[in-house]
């Protein structure tokens, strides 16, 4: 369960603070799929990157499964990000010089596992995904829809119990989009709790998802 | 004041130490105040993160003290060849007035500061930061000897004069000695020999009963009774001179530098067992480090006294 108790975030603009969200409080229970509407500079990609852990709040609380995250130093925020969290970007942010497969099992090297057993598990869920075929491939050459299954592979590869997914359709054609909404349908029925931030209308008429959150100037209005 | 290339390194970093420490102290000030880990106010996230650039300074700080101070009586060291009647770091260090206490200072600090990066690093393996608060405590105190210490090293420089004759080793630890040293030898050494080995039983004692303030009692005892049963009685075994009874020779060339690798093993030994002990006490959890302080102190202990069982067994008789 993710819990957030009246979250700020404030950066400073030149001399002027801006207020990217303004006492946001919100929870999503475990297995709930939610979708995160807004448009750009809403607020939404802030606020995925707190629940990640990724940057702490200027104010208030974030708890993952009873647990606060908002005020963990960095080494245990890596942590639980690994353990628990999986995280979808809009520009991917792939390793561009590592191939398709090494970018896969980038987060699984802290587990210290042997090079066949990241293999493999790096090689199943890219079979998942669709994209084991482009494995030895520098993801550099990889076509957008190409890198954004590769950025999902990375996402899935540590069974996280949590999906964070920032506009993963903005790169994508129609039939890749629908294939991704697939994807999310099969981690929905997985019991994966998922938050995917979006303004593409795709998203607002899916039957698996469980509701829809409007979020404006920094401020959750539905 | 002589400006050799030492005296200028170690002069360069005090001031560097007292810029940043002068920042340190009064963030961490600030921050022992006002810090409140169970608060998700916009004031205690901005400590959050001023805390990590202040227990960073404070770190290399630290880091850096402790090597320094082998550094500084490398320094001394080095400088008896130009002060007339100094034969090794304690002429130089006696030539000042309070040398030795600065030097007893240092080593005091050596233990303050090891302690405060002991307890940083119990405090950032933990996610709820237990020691935050108490470690800007500690180090707002500890700046006040550091401060006096970096005073008091730039005295000491500014205070040497090349041209005065100082006296050697061999008289300052003699029974001869001007100073509080001759006191040692009013004693018999077997008492301080025996006080020694006595304490080294007490440390055994206090791992076995996994006891934290015998603990942190047998080491300190053992450091001291270490350095006086060093002076009075094992460093004649070192040179193979039975009136030779200086601490600061051990780390010349000559004796291979063994000075260096005992107080390594003496220093570390006991300051791992008095600081695991000491933060078992704040953690209430059970005694840190207190394997390897034993196999430190014990190494050191069978160093030492190899000294006198082999000079023994190769000529027959005692200094």
């Amino acid at each position: 369960m993710i819990v957030l108790h009246e979250v700020c975030k404030q950066f400073m603009q030149g001399d002027e603070e801006a207020h990217a969200l303004k006492k946001v409080s919100l929870e999503i229970k475990k297995g709930e799929c939610v979708v995160l509407k807004g448009a750009s500079g809403s607020g939404k990609s802030t606020l995925l990157s707190l629940i990640a852990g990724l940057m702490q709040p200027s104010s208030g609380k974030i708890s993952v499964d009873g647990k606060e995250i908002s005020k963990l130093p960095e080494y245990f925020s890596a942590q639980l990000r690994r353990q628990k969290i999986g995280f979808i970007f809009q520009k991917f942010h792939l390793i561009p010089h590592l191939s398709a497969l090494e970018n896969v099992i980038a987060p699984l090297i802290p587990e210290n596992l042997p090079v066949s057993a990241l293999e493999e598990k790096a090689q199943a869920v890219m079979e998942q995904c669709g994209i084991a075929h482009k494995a030895k491939m520098r993801v550099n050459r990889l076509s957008g829809g190409e890198q954004q299954r590769v950025a999902i592979a990375r996402a899935l590869v540590n069974n996280p119990s949590i999906i964070l997914s920032d506009e993963p359709t903005a790169n994508l054609d129609e039939t890749l989009s629908m294939a991704l909404i697939a994807e999310f349908e099969t981690l929905k029925q997985q019991g994966v709790t998922q938050l995917i931030a979006t303004h593409d209308p795709l998203f607002f008429e899916l039957p698996f998802v469980d509701r829809i959150i409007e979020i404006k100037n920094g401020e959750i209005i539905l | 004041m002589s400006l050799t290339p030492e005296i200028i390194a170690l002069l360069t970093l005090d001031a560097i130490f007292l810029f940043f420490g002068m920042i340190a102290f009064v963030l961490a000030s600030r921050l022992a105040f006002y810090w409140n880990n169970d608060a998700s106010t916009s004031l205690q996230y901005s400590l959050t993160k001023q805390s990590y650039l202040i227990s960073t300074i404070i770190k290399y700080i630290f880091m850096l003290k402790l090597p320094l101070f082998a550094f500084f009586i490398y320094t001394c060291d080095k400088l008896s060849n130009i002060i007339a009647g100094a034969m090794c770091a304690s002429g130089v260090v006696n030539s000042v007035d309070f040398g030795l206490y600065l030097t007893l200072f240092k080593l005091l600090n050596l233990y303050l500061f090891g302690f405060w990066l002991l307890l940083h690093y119990a405090d950032v393996s933990s996610e709820k930061l237990p020691f935050t608060r108490l470690k800007f405590i500690l180090f707002a105190v500890f700046a006040v000897p550091l401060f006096a210490e970096i005073g008091l090293e730039i005295a000491f420089f500014a205070g040497l004069n090349i041209s005065k004759i100082v006296s050697c080793c061999g008289t300052l630890f003699s029974a001869a000695s001007s100073s509080y040293i001759s006191l040692l030898f009013v004693v018999d050494e077997l008492l301080w020999v025996g006080l020694f080995y006595g304490f080294f039983a007490m440390i055994v004692l206090a791992f076995w009963l996994k006891n934290s303030v015998l603990t942190i009692f047998a080491n300190a005892m053992f450091l001291i009774f270490a350095i006086i049963a060093l002076i009075v009685f094992f460093s004649p075994y070192v040179y193979e001179l039975p009136t030779h009874r200086c601490p600061f020779c051990l780390l010349q060339k000559d004796y291979y530098y063994v000075g260096y690798l005992l107080y390594i093993l003496l220093f570390s030994g006991t300051f791992y067992g008095m600081g695991g002990a000491v933060l078992s006490i704040f953690s209430k959890e059970k005694i840190r480090f207190s394997r390897l302080s034993l196999v430190l102190n014990t190494l050191y202990l069978l160093m030492i006294s190899a000294y006198p069982m082999v000079y023994f067994i190769r000529n027959g008789v005692w200094l």
